[in-house]
């Protein structure tokens, strides 16, 4: 640390200058039409000193007389002017569209491309599209505005954010690889959304605690480049298979004065989607408003213990209602409680800070940046807050031609997550909690569940459900995590054609998780011990994770003249990678003492996991660019990868990939450039697949299990995943065509990709035929296609001198298409939703739903079963629907008048499916809109015919004639007596959200100079303030999943918690 | 420079690709198939036949034997209480089944390769024990093709060739000389007989007696063959003793399956005493009603019993039900977690109960039919198992006399037919609480317990007989029972071998 401290302190002193006989000069910039130009650099030559116009484009500086000043302005010629008077006025002279396609940008391996040069598409994202709005994760505000990423926000401050690049290309791990600084970094999760192998989903119990990324500090980050492509990401082999990111965090430049920027916002967050619930009927079963319990806490039998809301029409009368206690009953009156779950959440606060000092000396620059994250989110209580601490530090020496850089980023955390799904042997969720409280009971007034004995485990008003109050408390779940991540760099430049360069890279991450659940038990006599509710016997689990990747890379550059206009640009290098890791887990059931959350009190011995790990691969590249002019570019990249993942003898694979861009048109007002590109990629598969192994014997029962050691015996058990020695890497064969234009002087911008991918050999973990004894295997099981088309247009419709305003439209269409599953089979389940399967099938888009529908008649009427009136169901499940989009845009205005900027941006996600399990919980309580159908009147299902048979087996169809009776509608929404509704909880996911609007202020430097501050910005902004569902869906917000960020998450959700809305503002000062 | 390159190519090409680096793809943390002793798997495919076994199974197996109504307060067994089972439900019967099964296997096959005839014994007995009861719920099965890792997609053995199979299979186990055995020694980890050989012996020969008669319906010849062969042969004797785990220990994930299952539940109530058992006992005042049924001990002084009409959950107006009672009584083996007062000795305690995979009473049970099919008095063992079954549930021997010399006597100068409804009848009561599915079994192949004429709401109705699920939510024609569990979705979707799906009414095929 000493020592870190002694580079700061010379680079400190390294900046210090002396000013002599300076004077001070003043002017305004303009560009060529005379309208002023903010932001234009000003700097003395040869020196650090510098200022910017602000937004009048007015400057003002001190130099001395013999000194020259720099106007430097993107797009716009350099202008050098000797400042020999004391007002220097500046026209700016248009560099012509040529130099406005030199837009550089950062490429595989992080080699810095002029854009026009490459052949494939690629998306930037600048730090300010991150920062506009204070943003917690990364994508937060990035959801339609990358065309070709398909991009849900997370849900709260903390949770995982997904991306989905040209579509699913791989049914286990679909997001990108995430490229920091050159270095891959780790984007695992460990929610649970999935279960612990990652292979099913986890309905049960899980938690959303962020993937990788998330703990990334938005406000560190220069940019970001999407590699979209095949082509775009060959050269990182076998994990750009869903694409790569590039993010490259803030660094300063050499001689760059000091300079300390200064964040704080606040925002305010409330609940943004609550289930739009039915308010007629309260609480009750069967139309009946009284239910009749054995014991003495329903003596009068008087009120309802349901779950549901049931009864009968609201008549406002003054009712008992829940358990008699000591012979006294609580009363309310019978009406509904339209706000009873939006009262539950509460108004959370995110207060983020971050401060980073930067600055260059002759040899050296450095940036540090401290954040601080502080949130809790709307539930009440701590019990969703988030705290995140992060450090970034960028440096970099160099001598004649030795470079050294290095980032290092520190991340610690401390999160409180609310689980979500069904509840398990740790208690439930309040989720679940809240979708079967009737809606005439106050949600509210349940939350002292301490003092008032009402509200307690023994006499809560029903044996079904919990008090949410009690779930949200007493089930809770800690994430504590340390992370640090980042690189050296060594680069030497032998000549001046070759560079070679070194990097050492890694990622360790460690994470602390602590779950536990509370004991639930019964006083005798009391209503629900009288009901026969299980008690809870309460649980901890504690886990530890350690995951550690490093990533070592060497490559050479060659760059040459070959002869006039040809140029030649040569690399190879080599890359070896090895992740390692190590999970601990422990888990107890059966509390012994209430409320004492370790792993030493139960009297049963604790379940053990453990899960070490180790892959390595090794990567050889290289890629030959050559340019004819500016105008014709030719780019041949290959790459050969081994991994100890795939059986040893065939796991090495080549990728080639070749793209070619060139500029068709370019005039000083107009721009259009062709690009296409061929590339195959390919990818492994998870660690240990490849050979069969042996487990703790676990008999699984459905409920519950029965484990070893029992009776002084251990046992193991052949593994339910049977090892595969066959396996091949998944390879992708990608084309691509594009062109990317502008025109009147970039008034317009318009770039547009087509693609066409097919993926053979897919990994997956399939299922099994129960009789092999096995469960899974991995296997190259799929054949898949994705196509689609990207599409960007910016246009400026207006620029004057004080008003502009911009405007960006994208549009993302991938389709994706089963083509073969291996074994002959036509379809592939990946998940399992109570009825409701996600599946592949040949034929179709990847992931579909498939469902038991009702039995229809030839002509398509509903056939129910003459006995209870309730639907018939066909022998086989059928496709209901299908998981993905038919497309996704994002809108997006600026506009700018004078020193006020005023942002709002709204994306369209259309068309597809996902199962809600909110859905269906809520038709099951009673608690949907949709379950008031005609008023809870006897009816008779519309069209609905019965099947009649005669003697010869002859099928004819009756009208039908039993009614479902108001006793009956009650099960009609329960699917174990109606399964045929069991494809209505897959619902129409579409949506129109306003994503973020923001209005900022950028203070004038007039004003700030005084103040010695060189910039100041206060911005006023609201995040995820609308959204619009179609009418199917009036439960969740539709981007949230219980089930992770790989393809399984797009089967939907399974008692979600529900998403937010914030209002905040934020002070941006640079010093 | 092209040299310079070239020649790293080569060089890390040659590096990577000999390097024995990469060869690192099996998991440090766990034990190989090749290293794990017979002794350490074993244990592993007991639990799985007797988790399989003694939970859902025994669950279902124990609704169609009209022991268990569903509640009307929960939800849980709708489906199979009103016989609406689809290929969706329960796949995890199936599957768990076999997961302990393939543990079962790879015993038997690595003790055939050894010679170790002790463990081949075992593992041959289990199997089949296990897959007799697949086969008379699902109908065809995979059997020679089940549960090896090199066949993703068995193909199916129908329902006889599994039946003939499996008396191979016991005759080929039976047949070694088990004094030659090679290899350890069964000892601790046989849960069923702590080593005892001979128990083995006679658990399989057993078994080959339920088989053959089994068959009686269909396959008379055959099995009345098999029985006589049996029968005289010196060298067969048959179980005498439970083959029964009998080791849990009371606490969640080391307790009775059942129990287990139950307690996992949301609601530990879901299953409820149907009048059908429940009336036989009261009408009979049979004493065993006490240790069957749960009472709150607290409470209920005198012990109240409610019992519900099979299926009667809900409202079903077209059979003149109104909604099943909230207050129906529990049975004992899912609720009595504890020792009570009225229960000093803890015999009622659900959660330390064996799983019988072949009791005692079902052996003697099985040999009285067996002699009265050769000609021979079954009064002996008749007695003899009703002994037994009223011993196990805490019931002195001289009660259980004033029954065999009372109501439950045996039929000596009766018909044939009537001395087998009085052995099946018997076993359906002493096959309670969770070895249902038996019953179940012996239903489809004998017709006893008669089926009642009338619903169980009319006076008339007469305890102990079957009556047609009062569910509203039945699909099936009033009176036809389900004979068979649908295949599961699982195999049905991964493995194209599974035959065309049969309706849930269509009979197994031994089923006259």
């Amino acid at each position: 640390m000493k020592q870190k401290l002694k580079v700061f302190v010379v680079l400190f002193f390294a900046l210090q200058f002396t000013f002599a006989q300076e004077k001070k000069i003043t002017g305004t910039v303009s560009d060529n039409a005379g309208i002023p130009l903010p932001g234009v650099t000003v700097l003395i030559k040869g020196t650090q000193s510098g200022a910017q116009t602000d937004f009048d484009g007015k400057y003002a500086i001190k130099a001395a007389s013999n000194q020259i000043l720099v106007f430097s302005y993107i797009g716009m010629k350099t202008q050098e002017i000797a400042a020999s008077t004391s007002v220097i006025n500046v026209k700016m002279i248009d560099a012509g569209a040529q130099e406005l396609e030199g837009v550089v940008v950062t490429t595989a391996m992080g080699i810095k491309k002029q854009k026009r040069s490459l052949g494939y598409a690629t998306s930037s994202v600048s730090g300010k599209d991150l920062t506009d709005v204070t943003n917690v994760n990364v994508f937060e505000s990035l959801s339609g505005k990358v065309a070709g990423a398909d991009i849900s926000s997370p849900a709260q401050a903390g949770a995982s954010s997904k991306v989905v690049i040209r579509g699913f290309n791989s049914l286990s791990n679909s997001s990108p690889l995430y490229v920091v600084d050159g270095t891959p970094i780790n984007n695992s999760s460990n929610g649970g959304g999935t279960t612990a192998d990652g292979k099913s989903i986890n309905s049960i119990r899980s938690f959303d605690a962020g993937n990788g990324i998330s703990d990334l500090d938005p406000n560190n980050i220069e940019s970001m480049s999407i590699l979209k492509g095949a082509a775009a990401s060959a050269l990182y082999g076998s994990r750009a298979a869903n694409g790569v990111i590039l993010i490259t965090t803030k660094s300063a430049k050499n001689k760059s004065k000091i300079s300390i920027d200064f964040l704080t916002s606040t925002d305010l967050n409330q609940v943004a989607r609550v289930p739009h619930l039915q308010d007629q009927f309260g609480q009750g079963w069967s139309g009946l408003s009284y239910s009749t319990w054995s014991g003495p806490a329903n003596a009068n039998n008087n009120a309802s213990n349901e779950n549901g809301s049931w009864g009968a029409k609201y008549n406002g009368e003054t009712r008992p209602w829940g358990a008699m206690i000591n012979g006294v009953q609580q009363t309310k009156p019978y009406a509904a409680l339209p706000s009873n779950v939006k009262n539950f959440y509460t108004t959370g606060t995110t207060f983020t800070n971050s401060v980073r000092v930067s600055g260059g000396g002759e040899n050296s620059n450095f940036s540090l940046n401290v954040s601080n994250v502080n949130s809790d989110g709307i539930f009440p209580t701590t019990a969703d807050a988030y705290k995140r601490n992060t450090v970034g530090l960028n440096a970099g020496i160099s001598a004649n031609k030795f470079t050294v850089k290095t980032s290092i980023n520190y991340i610690n955390k401390d999160q409180n997550v609310l689980n979500t799904g069904q509840g398990g042997s740790e208690g439930g969720t309040v989720a679940q909690a809240l979708a079967q409280t009737p809606r005439d009971i106050s949600i509210i007034g349940l939350k002292d569940y301490i003092n008032n004995p009402y509200n307690t485990p023994s006499d809560l008003y029903s044996p079904y459900v919990d008090n949410p109050y009690w779930d949200l408390q007493e089930n809770s779940t800690n994430i504590r995590g340390n992370r640090f991540f980042g690189n050296v760099n060594l680069s030497y430049k032998i000549t001046d054609k070759i560079i070679a360069s070194y990097q050492v890279g890694g990622d360790y991450r460690n994470e602390k998780v602590k779950s536990y659940g509370a004991i639930m038990n019964y006083t005798p006599l009391s209503a629900n011990a009288d009901n026969g509710k299980a008690p809870v016997v309460g649980g901890v689990t504690e886990r530890t994770n350690e995951n550690i990747e490093s990533d070592t890379n060497f490559n050479l550059v060659y760059n040459t003249a070959i002869r006039n206009d040809y140029n030649l640009t040569t690399m190879v290098g080599f890359n070896t990678n090895q992740r390692r890791g190590s999970s601990l887990r422990a888990s107890i059931t059966n509390l012994d003492v209430p409320n004492f959350y370790e792993l030493s009190n139960s009297i049963l011995s604790p379940n053990v996991l453990q899960d070490d790990y180790l892959r390595k691969s090794y990567g050889v590249f290289a890629s030959v660019e050559a340019s004819y002019k500016t105008d014709l570019f030719v780019t041949l990249t290959g790459r050969n990868d081994w991994t100890s993942t795939l059986p040893q003898g065939n796991n090495s694979y080549f990728y080639p990939s070749l793209s070619v861009s060139g500029v068709v048109l370019e005039t000083p007002k107009h721009f259009i450039k062709l690009r296409a590109g061929i590339a195959a990629i390919g990818n492994d598969t998870g660690y240990y697949q490849t050979y069969n192994s042996m487990i703790p014997a676990n008999a699984a029962l459905g409920f519950g299990n029965i484990l070893l050691p029992i009776g002084g015996v251990n046992g193991y058990e052949l593994s339910g995943n049977l090892g595969n020695p066959n396996l091949k890497p998944e390879r992708t064969t990608e084309y691509e065509l594009g062109f990317e234009s502008n025109f009147y002087k970039k008034r317009i911008n318009l770039d547009v990709s087509v693609y066409h991918k097919k993926t053979t050999d897919l990994l997956f973990s399939r299922p099994l035929a129960g009789s092999t004894g096995f469960s899974s295997q991995t296997d190259n099981i799929l054949d898949l296609q994705n196509r689609g088309v990207e599409i960007v247009l910016n246009i400026i419709p207006v620029k004057t001198k004080d008003f502009q305003w911009d405007f960006t439209t994208t549009f993302t269409k991938n389709v994706s298409k089963v083509l073969d599953i291996a074994y002959g089979l036509d379809k592939l389940t990946l998940a399992s939703m109570y009825g409701v399967n996600f599946v592949a099938e040949k034929g179709q888009p990847l992931g579909m739903f498939t469902a038991y529908t009702p039995k229809l008649t030839p002509d398509g009427r509903p056939i129910v079963v003459g006995s209870t009136g309730y639907y018939a169901t066909a022998t086989d499940q059928s496709n209901v629907g299908t998981s993905q989009r038919d497309f996704v845009m994002g809108f997006r205005n600026n506009f700018k008048y004078k020193n006020f900027t005023l942002g709002c941006s709204v994306d369209w996600k259309q068309g597809g499916q996902m199962y809600s399990y909110t859905k269906r919980i809520n038709e099951f309580s009673g608690n949907g809109i949709e379950t008031t159908f005609n008023d809870r009147n006897p009816y008779i299902i519309l069209n609905s015919v019965v099947e009649v048979k005669d003697a010869t087996g002859n099928i004819t169809y009756a009208e039908n004639t039993t009614p479902m009776t108001t006793s009956k509608v009650t099960s009609f929404w329960n699917t174990s007596s109606n399964p045929g509704i069991e494809a209505g909880h897959v619902i129409d996911k579409t949506f129109v959200r306003l994503r973020d609007v923001f209005i900022s202020y950028s203070v004038p430097n007039s004003f700030t100079q005084k103040l010695k501050i060189s910039n100041a910005s206060v911005s006023l902004y609201g995040k995820n303030l609308f959204m619009w569902t179609p009418s199917a869906n009036p439960y969740v917000d539709p981007e949230l999943s219980t089930y992770g960020d790989s393809l399984l998450s797009e089967a939907g959700e399974f008692a979600t918690n529900p998403s937010q809305r914030s209002y905040g503002a934020s002070l941006k000062l640079t010093f | 420079m092209k040299k310079i390159i070239l020649s790293i190519l080569i060089l890390s090409t040659i590096f990577i690709g000999c390097s024995p680096d990469l060869d690192i793809n099996k998991d440090p943390d766990l034990l190989t198939p090749d290293t794990t002793p017979l002794s350490s798997q074993l244990p592993a495919g007991i639990i799985g036949i007797v988790g399989a076994e003694g939970g859902i199974m025994s669950i279902i197996g124990g609704f169609w034997s009209q022991y268990y109504s569903q509640s009307s307060g929960a939800n849980q067994f709708r489906n199979i209480d009103s016989y609406t089972v689809t290929t969706n439900d329960y796949n995890y019967a199936w599957t768990s089944m076999y997961d302990g099964l393939s543990d079962i296997k790879t015993v038997q096959r690595k003790a055939l390769a050894e010679g170790n005839w002790n463990y081949y014994l075992i593992a041959t007995t289990l199997y089949v024990q296990a897959s007799q009861i697949m086969t008379d719920f699902y109908g065809d099965i995979p059997y020679t093709e089940a549960c090896n890792p090199k066949i993703l997609t068995p193909k199916f053995n129908t329902g006889q060739e599994v039946y003939d199979l499996m008396i191979k299979d016991l005759n080929d186990a039976l047949s070694k000389n088990l004094t030659t055995s090679k290899g350890i020694v069964p000892g601790k980890d046989d849960f069923i007989f702590l080593g005892n050989m001979e128990n083995w012996k006679k658990f399989a020969n057993t078994l080959k007696l339920k088989i053959y008669i089994r068959q009686s319906e269909k396959n008379k010849a055959v099995s009345d063959a098999g029985i006589a062969a049996l029968l005289v042969d010196p060298s067969v004797s048959f179980l005498d003793t439970d083959a029964a785990e009998s080791n849990f220990i009371g606490s969640p994930n080391y307790e009775n399956p059942l129990f287990e299952y139950n307690y996992k539940l949301n609601v530990r109530t879901n299953m409820r005493m149907s009048r059908t058992l429940g009336q036989y006992l009261t009408d009979n005042n049979d004493p065993r009603k006490d240790p069957f049924v749960y009472w709150n001990p607290s409470t209920a002084s005198p012990k109240l019993y409610v019992f519900q009409d099979q299926g009667n959950y809900d409202v079903n107006p077209s059979l003149g039900y109104a909604k099943g009672p909230t207050t129906a009584s529990v049975p004992a083996v899912i609720y009595n977690s504890s020792k009570t007062t009225s229960d000093p000795a803890g015999i009622y305690d659900g959660s330390k109960k064996p799983v019988y995979l072949l009791s005692r009473e079902e052996s003697l049970f099985l040999q009285a039919e067996a002699l009265e099919r050769t000609g021979k008095s079954g009064k002996e063992k008749y007695d003899a198992a009703i002994i037994e079954n009223f011993k196990k549930n805490g019931l002195a021997v001289a009660t259980a006399n004033t029954f065999i010399n009372g109501v439950y006597a045996y039929p000596t100068t009766g018909t044939f037919d009537q001395k087998l409804e009085a052995i099946i009848v018997q076993k359906w009561v002493a096959s309670f609480p969770e070895n249902g599915f038996e019953a179940f079994f012996e239903k489809n192949r004998t017709d006893y317990p008669r089926t009642s004429l009338v619903a169980q709401n009319v006076s008339s109705y007469k305890g102990g007989q079957f009556a047609f699920s009062a569910s509203p939510d039945v699909v099936l024609p009033y009176g036809t029972f389900p004979k068979r569990i649908p295949y599961p979705l699982s195999e049905r979707s991964y493995n194209a071998n599974t035959p065309k799906l049969l309706d849930v009414s269509i009979k197994i095929w031994w089923n006259k």
